[in-house]
């Protein structure tokens, strides 16, 4: 965890010649990051800024009207009397807001000092730094504090040595986590619940008088009541030295460690609270507090020895490097449990629990071992050709698969500067063409994850073992195979420059925890718990191929001394497509939440896109008698049994499925499920232009994502109305009663399950976006002022990041990303911590 | 010289670096906290470490709710308007319904563990284990995989028969069922491995005894109308002596009484592990948090009218009720003993029915009741009965009705079919005697099969005894579903009333009558949905089991 301020420059590397040097790690490109050095005199910089965070969209829930009336319509639904006091639903009120009662503005600040300099051949430069930021929802803060000193010295003209040391804490309260954390609780509880009794307590749901419980916990109490802390500090620092000898010759030595310490408390107090007036014995009450106490450490190291032959003669020149490393990496985890807190809430010691739970530790180590070589040849800056290769042994495989080769050619032609080409200059100042072949490995898995092993369980005899997972001796290295074609031009003086690149990259043989039916393994519970059932196995299991296509564009439009415009825009596109499945069957997912499994989500075969969604079409509601005619004959088999709609029941005017049978071309005994789009984009893209005007600066950046697919799976629980006490969304108060149907969405129907919650496109959006993610005005204060406040440099700056999104996603945020990093769940919403709205004011000041 | 020393430091480093690879040692990276399956299995310790969780934390799906969603509320002796689990009061149950997921999983669980402990034990080195103890560990393995496809035939109808995971890696999706006659066969084989192979007269301690195998198979050749070989084994079972009734109805579910002299099988829970290792079902079962004072007690499920009427027709039956069902104003010394006990309010009414259940409700941690194994929330460490004495006295009782009156193939025994046989009489009135009941001369068929509905009520067994009324179906269509017709059942289940009261108590006067009409197909549950999607060989006709060994 690096601070930002101490980062001099980011570089991304995708050319797979270029990765190929980074082994295993870079298969899926590299992120080179260049931490500050010293130049020159000392300099003293402090950057700072104060920002205000809050959340920019909120989800439109039904007010305590609309609550009421569909209360009413789903008990009825479920054979259940309606309840009384929402009779009359427009005498209510709008009820409790519980967004509002969560999501808070929060405020965030940074400090960061550094001094950095460059004297007697050595450069240094040394920072401190301190982030502190609130959550915009309750429970939510950060704080983190690092400093880090850089120090590179040419000892004699042979010997150069260097070393970098830096120190991190944070102290994290991550309140309640994602989709059953507190925003989720917020969304579901209902508006006829208050936040606080008249008296300042926590108020709970009312109880019927037959003792029903008409709601859940209190979002509010919930989030301020636990505990959830999590403490980090890390080190990390790395010594090398550089020889050189003989002609041409230099060999590098390098050590790196990485030292890291966290520890996590959870707490769950006891409590008790509910609606003044209720009978104590149903309000919401927790009479045993709970506490977990999580510590991790890890350690990494590596080390590195790389010789460098560099040689020019004539208009030949040649780098030939061949290396040596080693890595090692270790983690633990230690965990300790206990109930029942006697001596009160707020002494949160693991010793003071009554009942200690058994203690729990994991620990896993992964090594690896490197050769590389590469050889750049090039002629007259015109003519490279680059060879490389790799060998990689690494510990996450067994002995005898454990090894792998990584080859790499690559070869460019610089065509402007061909004796053919001086004509065009002027016009065409650069132009140069790339082509590249590289191979890559990845071996990212958990340690041993070939081997059989077992694992603790609770007994009443005390400690049991069970199987923990299925082996797989045979799982090898996984390969990225990249071809790339590529031109680099610059026109009219480098005013428009930019590159283009055409790629198809092949996952070969990748890493997969392939998913195995429960019949054979065993299956989580309803509540996705799987304390025993026997982990499928981590198989080779196909070749993926991504054919894409990628440019930049810089452009500068005005390049007048007091006023510049560029602007640089970025492009994107690729196309997925699963090659081969090695010959396993198609990979289909399964996701449970709460209360609600998405069976069959997404669906892998050969010759589609990797998580490919998947289920029914929804053709529209039944509304007719004659759709009822119609289906009675053709009964629907969603959910297993087919269903004969007929006219007494209550649900008649439910989801009517499209089916390929009754249309004419399948003869299957069932609804037909259809592959319903991928979750990968048509297109990225993003634009960023600068307006410099004397001393101001203005910089705004925009990106954005065009097609593909999200499965907005936190909708079907908000908007699924089938749950009772439970708020769902505004717009699913539309729902179909006899007086209004001219809807999409069916009338109330209880149960979990049903077939109108079923996955379907029902539950599908566009997942295009446009995010005005970063508007930045900065001022430099002319030099004259500047001194005068003895200060080198002040600039001063306004900023709003992730100021608007135009989308279509209904969702809190369309940028959803993939599940657990699984490649088949991508683009499942199931409701997480969203990206606040910031607006920043900013001081770096340079002394 | 200083050229010299920089020559000699670079090249006394590029030979380190780049000569000598690392050691095989360096990859060999087994986890220092995880044992691997090459070294476990070598002793007898081991061993029993290793069948303890067969009886624990893989039943927790099927305990946790969908067991007695199922057999209770689609049975008829429960109902419940909350959501995850009310689609099995109305049927159909969705194959999209997580619950119903479970009922599939969690046994399947259960069956992957004991196939892992059997193969695993098999390529172990078991040189120093004691041969008996080799042999109970297997059996044992056998006996728990045996009782989870015993509840998957009974819930699903056809179903794979898996014995090595690692047989269907690469095929997952071509995986058949087989047919009930089938999985049958191949409960009865693992049962008998069991009954041979398990030490004998050890159920008390919470591991399975031979005695315990024999009382399984007694029930599930009951199952399969094999009176005979159910006769045989329920008296293997009696004339033994391991097990014996309680004297006391009510003290089969006190939280201290695990492993008592009657029970012959259970899931066994404990209260300190958390959730997924306790016993939930006092969670979702209590009527509110003063019961169980850990924060739960949700009466999410209750009785239903019809179950309370059944045990009102029983007339003086009080005992029994008593410890099965709460009524309004009903006090229990023994919950909240330090607060002078519990009395259920007279508006109790969770579920509209004015009945709450006490089966498997054991209160607060505090009660003298729970001083053994405690309790916590969502987890009681009191144990779920797989099989108790009762119902060996039972099934032999049936068994021998069931062999005087010779049900035609297919067929159940018929419901006024009668027997005064002194023997059946004789157990009937044992369990009738220690219920608090009325003693008889003779029994029906129906009489009988009320006296299991109330004797095991919320025991997790009522709706299989309604789906096997009609006889051991040996049919199963073309396309994997089960519709061999259920007259018996589907009209038992035709006459409960599953509705509700409008009032509490004691305001009887509004009814919302509700019964259920369950169709030939729907005494199975359906394949769910992510698992047929992996393996569409699930939803077609069963092919017949290789049996050879």
């Amino acid at each position: 965890m690096l601070n930002p301020n101490d980062i001099e420059s980011i570089d991304i590397l995708k050319d797979a010649a270029a990765t190929a040097i980074y082994g295993s790690r870079g298969s899926n490109g590299v992120v080179f990051i260049t931490t500050k050095h010293g130049r020159g005199s000392a300099v003293v910089s402090y950057d700072g800024f104060v920002g205000a965070q809050k959340q920019g969209k909120l989800l439109d829930v039904m007010d305590l009207q609309q609550y009421a009336r569909f209360e009413s319509d789903l008990a009825r639904a479920f054979g259940m009397q309606p309840r009384s006091e929402f009779a009359n639903p427009a005498a209510l009120g709008k009820g409790t807001d519980w967004q509002k009662a969560i999501f808070n503005t929060a405020l965030e600040t940074s400090h960061n000092i550094s001094v950095s300099g460059n004297a007697n051949k050595t450069d240094y430069y040394l920072s401190g730094g301190y982030f502190d930021q609130d959550g915009t929802v309750t429970g939510f803060n950060f704080k983190r504090y690092t400093f880090r000193a850089n120090l590179n010295s040419q000892v004699t003209d042979w010997l150069k040595m260097g070393g970098t040391f830096g120190g991190m804490r944070s102290n994290q309260d991550i309140g309640m986590g994602d989709n059953t954390g507190v925003i989720y609780y917020a969304l579901l509880t209902p508006p006829d619940q208050p936040v606080y009794n008249a008296d300042g307590t926590f108020a709970g749901p009312s109880v019927s008088s037959d003792g029903t419980v008409l709601g859940g916990l209190n979002p509010v109490q919930q989030a301020l009541a636990k505990t959830n802390n999590l403490v980090r500090n890390q080190i990390n620092g790395s010594v090398y030295a550089e020889i050189k000898f003989l002609k041409g010759f230099s060999l590098r030595s390098e050590l790196n460690g990485d030292f890291h310490w966290s520890d996590n408390l959870t707490f769950n107090p006891t409590y008790s609270y509910g609606l003044t007036g209720t009978d104590p014995s149903k309000w919401q009450s927790n009479q045993t507090a709970s506490m977990a106490r999580r510590t991790s450490n890890s350690t990494y190291w590596s080390w590195k020895e790389i010789l460098n032959y560099n040689n020019t003669w004539g208009k030949h020149s040649l780098n030939a490097m061949a290396g040596h490393e080693t890595w090692y990496s270790y983690y633990d985890q230690l965990g300790f449990s206990g109930t029942g807190f006697v001596a009160g809430n707020d002494l949160k010691s693991i010793a003071l629990a009554t009942e200690q739970n058994p203690a729990t530790e994991s620990n896993s180590t992964s090594t690896m071992e490197s050769f590389l070589a590469r050889a750049i040849y090039s002629y007259d800056n015109k003519y490279s050709l680059t060879a490389n290769i790799r060998r990689d042994k690494s510990s996450n495989f067994a002995d005898g698969y454990n090894v792998a080769y990584f080859p790499g050619v690559a070869a460019s032609w610089k065509i402007s500067n061909e004796p053919f080409f001086q004509n065009a200059k002027g016009v065409m100042d650069n132009f140069k063409l790339r082509l590249s072949y590289g191979t890559t490995g990845n071996s990212s898995i958990p340690a041993y994850a070939y081997g059989a092993t077992l694992h603790t369980v609770q007994t009443w005899q005390g400690v049991g073992f069970v199987a923990s997972n299925v082996p797989n001796l045979k799982l090898q290295w996984e390969t990225a195979i990249q071809s790339n074609l590529g031109i680099d031009f610059g026109f009219l003086d480098e005013r428009l420059s930019g590159s283009a690149d055409f790629y198809i990259k092949t996952s070969k043989d990748f890493l997969f925890h392939q998913p195995l039916p429960a019949f054979l393994v065993g299956g989580p519970n309803d509540y996705d718990d799987q304390t025993s059932v026997v982990s499928s196995p981590y198989v080779n299991a196909g070749n993926i191929r991504n054919t894409g296509f990628e440019f930049t564009i810089n452009s500068r439009n005005i390049t007048h001394d007091k006023f510049q415009w560029n602007t640089t825009l970025t492009f994107s596109h690729y196309k997925n497509k699963v090659m081969s499945l090695n010959g396993a069957p198609a990979i289909v997912q399964s996701k449970s939440l709460a209360y609600i499994t998405l069976a069959d989500i997404t669906r892998t075969i050969v010759g589609q896109p990797v998580g490919e969604f998947y289920g029914y079409k929804v053709k529209g509601l039944v509304q007719t008698e004659d759709d009822l005619k119609w289906l009675a004959q053709h009964p629907q088999n969603v959910t297993g049994t087919p269903q004969t709609v007929t006219s007494d029941r209550t649900n008649a005017n439910h989801i009517w499925y499209g089916d390929i049978m009754y249309e004419g071309n399948n003869d299957g005994a069932q609804n037909t499920k259809y592959a319903l789009g991928s979750p990968n984009p048509d297109f990225t893209y993003g634009l960023t232009n600068t307006f410099d005007y004397k001393n101001w600066e203005l910089n705004v950046f925009v990106y954005g994502s065009q097609g593909g697919k999200i499965l907005n799976a936190l909708a079907i629980q908000l908007q699924g109305l089938n749950s009772m006490y439970q708020n769902q969304l505004a717009s699913a108060a539309n729902y179909w009663t006899t007086e209004n149907t001219n809807t999409d969405i069916p009338a109330p129907y209880g149960g979990l399950g049903n077939p109108n919650v079923v996955m379907s496109d029902r539950w599908l959006e566009s997942a295009s976006f446009l995010r005005i993610q970063n508007v930045r005005l900065g001022y430099n204060l002319p030099d004259k002022f500047a001194k005068k406040l003895a200060l080198k440099n002040l600039k001063l700056y306004l900023s709003g990041q992730n100021l608007f999104v135009i989308t279509g996603y209904s969702g809190l945020d369309p940028e959803i990303g993939s599940y657990n990093q699984d490649p088949t769940l991508q683009n499942v919403d199931i409701g997480r911590y969203p990206s606040p709205r910031v607006f920043t004011f900013g001081i770096n000041a340079q002394f | 010289m200083k050229r010299k020393i920089n020559k000699i430091l670079g090249f006394a480093l590029l030979s380190g670096a780049l000569l000598t690879g690392c050691s095989k040692r360096f990859f060999d990276r087994v986890p220092g906290t995880s044992v691997t399956t090459g070294t476990y299995y070598q002793t007898d310790a081991q061993l029993m470490a290793a069948t303890a969780p067969l009886y624990g934390t893989p039943w927790f799906g099927f305990n946790n709710k969908c067991g007695w969603a199922m057999t209770e509320i689609t049975g008829g002796n429960m109902r419940t308007w909350s959501s995850d689990i009310s689609m099995f009061g109305s049927l159909p149950v969705s194959n999209a319904n997580t619950e119903e997921r479970t009922l599939w999983n969690s046994p399947f669980t259960v069956v992957a563990q004991c196939n892992a402990l059997i193969n695993n034990i098999a390529n172990a080195n078991t040189s120093a284990v004691t041969p008996s103890a080799l042999s109970n560990a297997l059996g044992e393995a056998h006996l728990m995989r045996g009782v989870a496809y015993f509840y998957l035939v009974r819930t699903f109808g056809n179903v794979p028969l898996i014995e090595n995971t690692s047989d269907f890696l690469d095929n997952f999706d071509s995986v058949p069922t087989r047919s009930i006659p089938d999985v049958y066969k191949f409960i009865v084989r693992d049962l008998k491995f069991a009954e041979a192979n398990c030490t004998p007269g050890v159920a008390s301690t919470g591991h399975g005894s031979s005695g315990s195998a024999s009382a399984m198979l007694a029930k599930v050749y009951l199952y399969m109308q094999n009176y005979d070989s159910a006769r045989i084994e329920a008296e293997k079972v009696i004339n033994s002596g391991e097990f014996a009734l309680m004297d006391n109805f009510g003290d089969l579910f006190r939280g201290n009484n695990n492993n008592n002299k009657e029970s012959i099988l259970a899931m066994q829970w404990i209260s300190n592990g958390g959730y997924d290792y306790g016993n939930s079902i006092q969670a979702s079962w209590a009527y509110s948090n003063a019961i169980t004072q850990t924060g739960d007690g949700y009466g999410s499920a209750a009785p239903t009218i019809d179950l309370v009427r059944a045990f009102e027709k029983e007339g003086g039956d009080t005992v029994r009720r008593h410890y099965t069902i709460m009524l309004p104003g009903e006090h229990y010394a023994e919950l909240n003993a330090n607060s002078g006990g519990y009395t259920l309010p007279l508006s109790a009414s969770s579920q509209g029915t004015q009945a709450q259940p006490k089966k498997y409700v054991i209160g607060a941690p505090s009660d003298p009741d729970n001083s053994l194994y405690g309790t916590a929330a969502q987890a009681g460490g009191n144990n779920t009965y797989i099989m108790r004495y009762a119902d060996v006295l039972l099934i032999e009782a049936e068994a021998i009705l069931g062999q005087q009156a010779k049900p035609a193939a297919g067929k159940g025994i018929d419901t006024s079919a009668s027997t005064s046989d002194a023997t059946a009489v004789k157990y009937y009135n044992m369990v009738r005697k220690r219920a608090g009941a009325g003693q008889v001369k003779s029994f029906t068929y129906r009489d009988l099969l009320g006296e299991r509905r109330l004797e095991f009520a919320l025991e997790m067994d009522y709706w299989f005894d309604l789906g096997r009324v009609d006889g051991f179906k040996a049919t199963t269509t073309s396309n994997g579903m089960q519709t061999a017709p259920h007259p018996v059942g589907r009209a038992l289940i035709a006459q409960q009333e599953r509705g509700t009261y409008e009032n509490t108590y004691p305001d009887k006067s509004v009814l919302y009558s509700s019964h259920l009409t369950v169709a030939d197909n729907e005494f199975y549950f359906l394949v769910p949905a992510n698992e047929a999607t992996s393996d569409p060989k699930l939803l077609e006709a069963p092919v017949p089991y290789d049996f050879t060994w």
